[in-house]
């Protein structure tokens, strides 16, 4: 901690002066304690937040932070260790707005619609939900349609080196063609990440999460992520990799709600005209949420696990006739996925394929009442199991946000986990003999490798496989399918590679290698059983499998109902209910003990200022006085042009509060009239709506609601913006455009009221006046999320966050 | 209690026989209840037994009554039998009971004649019954080793044929033979051959054509070929190990050797033809077994099969990738600038008081 010098009182003459135009942000890396007095620390290099953008843009070698953001970040040779903290939030996230701005403009163009406008509107939603649901079922059939053409190809090459190899001694062939094969495949799915669009990298499920909470993931539903993440998907997992392709479906299916629903895209200078009415944050954020529950329930076949998954992972503004939108949305996208399968497949009209990862139908007995203590250990175990592995990726992604940032060093890494990867897997067929007659495989084609005629090799049957056929195979394979050392190397491999492979930069789902992971184990505990007891009344190891896959998925990810719901669905059977529940539920306590779901680290990693539930405990005491930032920018009713244009280009706020050009003292900033935000400005500007130029009566043909609509969601930037140095004089009334009924809270507010009211609505901005309707400050979601209470073990603390640019 | 079950069964299962059977029996186990601890009350009983009869062949309509008249026959016939399973020469074969041989029940039955057409489903039975023995007579007996598609192929087309005339008899015999009970024997039993004929994929062993509306079933080309060709391969093993299986006794291994020598090129042919045929799942089981003998022969029994394994290379090849990922993560931390974000100080009122306040 550093302490106060003389110098630093020297500097507060800028942040005063800041209020209005300049200065205002300042280094700092002393934690800071909400109980105890302030301390810190400013050195020379006092930065203004906004010189920071600008240098980091204009940088000739831009860097690339990984995963969550495609931001230019300054990288200096100060170590302050906050990469890879868990306690910064960043601000360069934005939040999304939700309320919706009543103004003068609004009101008037209200009094036109019509009752039939309105009904209207609600049929174009459903149709809207419809075509999310036929395209995300499209999406989804075409990744799986080439995952199976790219693996059928690769396999059969690489099978028939085996067959020729096998007497001639040249297996290194065999080796050198698979890893040929995936590397390539890898390389090019990392290289389309790193260079197109790397937020695409990853399962998709941190950043729609962010986005549903509403927080601004730059890039995450464009076009080109949505593309990058399903070529980039399919090759990766075509490439070997131990990824599944179903978190990037839930992504996907975001994206292609956004996009669908806006009706135009920006990026390709498209603008169908139609559905103009949804071009603002809080319709989009609604069909996002149905896209995303259509991504789960074309990945999983499990349209109500989708709607439950929107409504747990995601959408945090909810209520009945969304759900039955979204509900509509999730049974189209599996119903279409369905019926593209089946004539895929060859079997026209026979819905037998609702997802892409089905775990086939199970037979015979479920399970026997007395088998579910075990299960309960079971769930232990995955409990265990998963915080090892959270621990194990997280230490791995704070290296790799620190060491291995690089564009070209993504898709290095990316290219040598592939080869290493191919490199085990070989290995370990060539090694371990686990051979069994032909009759007792369930894969249409197995390996035969070193077996004899007539034989196959089961190893194979897991390595040489799509992780989702590996799966399936160890859930319906016959007891003695498999050698108990075979299943065990297995599992002690994949999980490795698995949590290696989870924050490369390529698309890759966490379901399908947890999955896996947790039916190897729990396969070994189903022999185990009948092993130990070898007369006794037990189900087959698949169910053993089963519940192992279930334990260790939510050990890692540490998701509740949705998950077992999904995972009901996906075995098609609802007497598992109650084992799954049972097994999810413990596992997700134990895990909690240690550490957080998977998701959550990586969110946190990534700094992004995500709103929980409920608001911070022990935050009663703490009040808005404390929360808010201080120096407000306001602006006058009626603003002149230049300063207007200067306090947008010094400041990069997205709301400005507006105020009676009255008395200013220390503390307040005028007398509060409404919030006018950043992107009605840039509109007005550029449109030129100046008091000069326009006459007040013509101000209606000058400007509509629709000019505001129509550069959603890319406004452009101030620097973008041409103002002639003769306008700056003219003024600009913003009374007609500015919110003239936000939300305010007084100073006195405590935290946790605040927290309710800036969560339950949804708001980007809350002014905070005192007892004379003057401003004195304002609050954002930043300055919430700061404050956050960390379990750890059984202590909880509150702690207040650093934020970084 | 005894009465409101009767009348419950009765009202619901009035045209079925399968269930007058297990009505029987239940009058049976009253019945034997009754006589031993209520002997006075047997006669009410039996007599609310025949009108259950009655009923339910009142309702009966599409020519079942035949049957029901034979079963009441049957029951007359039998008498204080102990067992009520019979052959009546030209009539049927009616599975019956077990009845306690006290029982004065059976005879209260009113003997009935047989009508035509029950002659005639008779024998379609018989016919059908005789079919599916040979049938599974011939399945077993070419078993080990597997070789009953070919075998068996006219047992086979027996079955269908006499299954099939009952199904198109104009009497109805199905609705007779088939449906009425609950067992349904006839019906699994058919179902079984059927069912052993296709898992095996015996149809793919044969070319099977249609001639003036029968359908012929012919020896496939493949098959034949087949066959040659696994006929000179077990001649070959037959031939080789029996010259030195005089010579040479206790030791195999010179003598696989030599198999493996002589017969290698036969065997090639046999499995490149094998692949040839297509996947094994649409292979006749005939050849896919043949195969797997073969291969047995000659993997497991002569050893010939020793796949060649040069783990040097592949382990030094494998080290080597492995090792990579280790250079790249060390060269990564020494050589790349490590990546630190600056923090900014969010302004705030309670700074600025702090700081009013220091100075």
């Amino acid at each position: 901690m550093e302490g106060e010098t003389s110098s630093s009182h020297s500097e507060t003459t800028p942040l005063r002066y800041g209020h209005r135009a300049g200065h205002s942000q300042y280094s700092d890396g002393s934690p800071v304690n909400v109980f105890h007095s302030v301390n810190f620390r400013k050195d020379s290099e006092v930065s203004d937040v906004d010189d920071a953008h600008s240098q980091g843009h204009s940088r000739s070698d831009p860097r690339v932070a990984r995963a969550m953001s495609w931001q230019n970040v300054e990288v200096t040779a100060d170590d302050r260790d906050t990469v890879g903290s868990m306690r910064v939030i960043s601000s360069k996230y934005e939040s999304l707005d939700y309320d919706q701005v009543e103004n003068t403009l609004f009101s008037y163009e209200e009094n036109l619609i019509l009752f039939q406008n309105v009904q209207c509107m609600q049929v174009k939603r459903w149709f809207v939900m419809f075509l999310i649901g036929i395209c995300t079922g499209l999406v989804a059939c075409f990744i799986n349609i080439c995952i199976d053409q790219i693996s059928a190809i690769k396999y059969s090459t690489v099978r028939h080196f085996t067959k020729m190899c096998r007497d001639e001694a040249c297996m290194e062939y065999a080796l050198l063609v698979w890893n040929g094969f995936n590397v390539t495949f890898v390389t090019i799915a990392a290289f389309m990440v790193a260079y197109i669009a790397p937020v695409a990298a990853g399962s998709g499920i941190p950043q729609i999460k962010c986005y549903l909470n509403g927080v601004k993931v730059p890039f995450v539903v464009r076009i080109k992520t949505l593309i990058t993440k399903v070529f980039g998907v399919t090759l990766s997992v075509a490439g070997g990799l131990s990824i599944g392709k179903e978190g990037p479906m839930i992504h996907s299916g975001a994206v292609i709600a956004a996009g669908v629903s806006q009706g135009k895209s920006t990026t390709f200078k498209i603008d169908g005209k139609v559905f103009e009415d949804f071009r603002t944050d809080t319709e989009k954020r609604d069909f996002v949420s149905g896209g995303a529950a259509a991504g789960v329930s074309a990945a999983f076949g499990a349209p109500v696990g989708g709607v439950l998954f929107s409504l747990e992972e995601g959408a945090s503004f909810w209520n009945q006739s969304l759900t039955w939108r979204i509900f509509f949305a999730s049974m189209v996208s599996t119903f279409t996925l369905n019926v593209v399968l089946s004539y895929y497949n060859g079997d026209p009209w026979t819905l037998s394929n609702p997802g892409l990862v089905t775990f086939g139908k199970f037979t015979g007995q479920a399970y026997y009442g007395y088998e579910i203590p075990i299960f309960l250990l079971m769930g232990v175990a995955g409990g265990l199991l998963g915080a090892l592995f959270n621990g194990l990726n997280y230490r791995l992604s704070v290296f790799r946000l620190k060491y291995v940032y690089l564009r070209l060093s993504c898709v290095t890494e990316a290219a040598l986990v592939a080869l290493v990867t191919t490199t085990i897997s070989f290995t370990m067929i060539y090694f371990i003999s686990d051979c069994h007659p032909i009759g007792s495989n369930s894969s249409p084609e197995p390996l035969q490798f070193f077996c004899d005629d007539g034989e196959f090799s089961a190893t194979a049957t897991l390595f040489f496989n799509t992780p989702e056929e590996a799966l399936k195979s160890l859930f319906h394979d016959p007891l003695g399918a498999y050698k108990p050392v075979t299943v065990g190397v297995f599992f002690c491999i994949y999980f490795c590679l698995a949590c290696w492979t989870y924050g490369l930069g390529v698309p890759s789902g966490l379901f399908i290698p947890s999955l896996l992971t947790g039916a190897a184990w729990g396969r070994l505990v189903g022999i185990f059983v009948h092993y130990v007891f070898p007369g006794g009344h037990f189900s087959d190891p698949g169910k053993y499998a089963l519940i192992g896959a279930a334990a260790q998925l939510g050990g890692i990810v540490r998701m509740t109902i949705s998950l077992t719901v999904i995972l009901i669905e996906a075995t098609g059977d609802v007497t598992y209910g109650l084992p799954l529940m049972l097994v999810l539920m413990i596992s997700k306590w134990v895990g909690d003990y240690f550490n957080l779901g998977l998701y959550d680290i990586h969110i946190l990693l990534q700094s992004v200022p995500l709103l929980p539930w409920e608001p911070p405990a022990m935050a009663h005491n703490i009040s808005a006085h404390d929360v808010m930032s201080h120096p407000v920018v306001t602006l006058n009713t009626i603003e002149t042009v230049g300063k207007i244009v200067d306090a947008m280009s010094h400041h990069h706020h997205n709301g400005f509060p507006v105020v009676d050009p009255n008395e200013v003292t220390d503390r307040s900033f005028g007398t509060y009239r409404g919030l006018i935000l950043r992107s009605q400005l840039i509109v007005l500007l550029k449109k030129e709506v100046f008091n000069e130029t326009v006459g007040v009566t013509s101000l209606r043909q000058r400007i509509r609601l629709k000019d505001f609509r129509d550069e959603y969601p890319r406004y452009p930037g101030i620097k973008d913006i041409k103002v002639k140095p003769e306008h700056r004089q003219y003024h600009i009334d913003l009374r007609p455009f500015m919110n003239p009924t936000p939300y305010t809270v007084s100073q006195n507010s405590s935290l946790s009221r605040i927290f309710r009211l800036f969560r339950g609505l949804g708001l980007r901005h809350l002014v905070v006046v005192d007892d004379h309707s003057q401003v004195v400050g304002i609050v954002s979601r930043k300055d919430l999320a700061r404050y956050r209470v960390f379990h750890h073990h059984f202590k909880l603390e509150l702690e207040e966050l650093h934020i970084s640019i | 209690m005894a009465v409101g079950l009767e009348t419950s069964i009765f009202s619901s299962s009035a045209t079925f026989v399968g269930y007058r059977l297990s009505i029987l029996i239940l009058f049976t186990c009253i019945h034997f209840c009754r006589t031993t601890e209520h002997l006075s009350t047997v006669p009410s009983h039996n007599l609310t037994h025949n009108s259950a009869i009655d009923m339910a062949r009142g309702s009966d309509s599409n020519g079942t009554s035949g049957f029901s008249d034979a079963y009441h026959s049957l029951m007359q016939n039998t008498g204080v039998d102990n067992t009520m399973y019979r052959l009546n020469n030209g009539k049927m074969d009616v599975p019956l009971i077990t009845v306690n041989p006290s029982s004065n029940l059976i005879t209260e039955f009113t003997p009935v004649t047989l009508q035509p057409s029950t002659h005639r489903c008779t024998e379609l039975l018989q016919n059908f019954g005789q079919a599916a023995s040979k049938f599974t007579n011939c399945a077993v007996l070419h078993s080990r080793p597997l070789h009953f598609c070919v075998d068996c192929v006219n047992q086979y087309l027996d079955v269908k044929k006499t299954f099939n005339d009952i199904l198109v008899d104009k009497a109805r015999c199905d609705v007779i033979l088939l449906r009425k009970d609950k067992i349904m024997i006839t019906d699994k039993m058919y179902e079984f051959v059927v069912d052993v004929w296709e898992q095996s994929n015996c149809d793919g062993c044969f070319t099977i054509k249609s001639v003036n509306q029968t359908t012929v079933y012919e020896v496939s080309a493949d098959m034949l070929q087949f066959e040659s060709i696994f006929v000179k391969t077990t001649d070959c093993f037959f031939n080789s190990t029996m010259v030195h299986h005089s010579e040479v006794e206790s030791t195999t291994s010179p003598a696989n050797n030599t198999v493996c020598h002589l017969c290698q090129s036969v065997y090639r042919n046999l499995t490149t033809f094998f692949l040839s045929l297509g996947s094994e799942e649409e292979i006749c089981m005939d050849i896919v077994d043949s195969m797997n003998y073969t291969q047995y022969l000659w993997s497991k029994q002569f050893d010939c099969r020793r796949p060649v394994k040069e783990p040097i290379l592949i382990i030094a090849l494998s080290v080597f990738f492995c090792i990579l990922p280790v250079i790249f993560y060390g060269g990564s931390r020494i050589h790349t600038v490590k990546k630190e974000r600056k923090l900014v100080k969010q302004k705030q009122l309670r700074d600025m008081t702090s700081i009013d306040r220091d100075s």
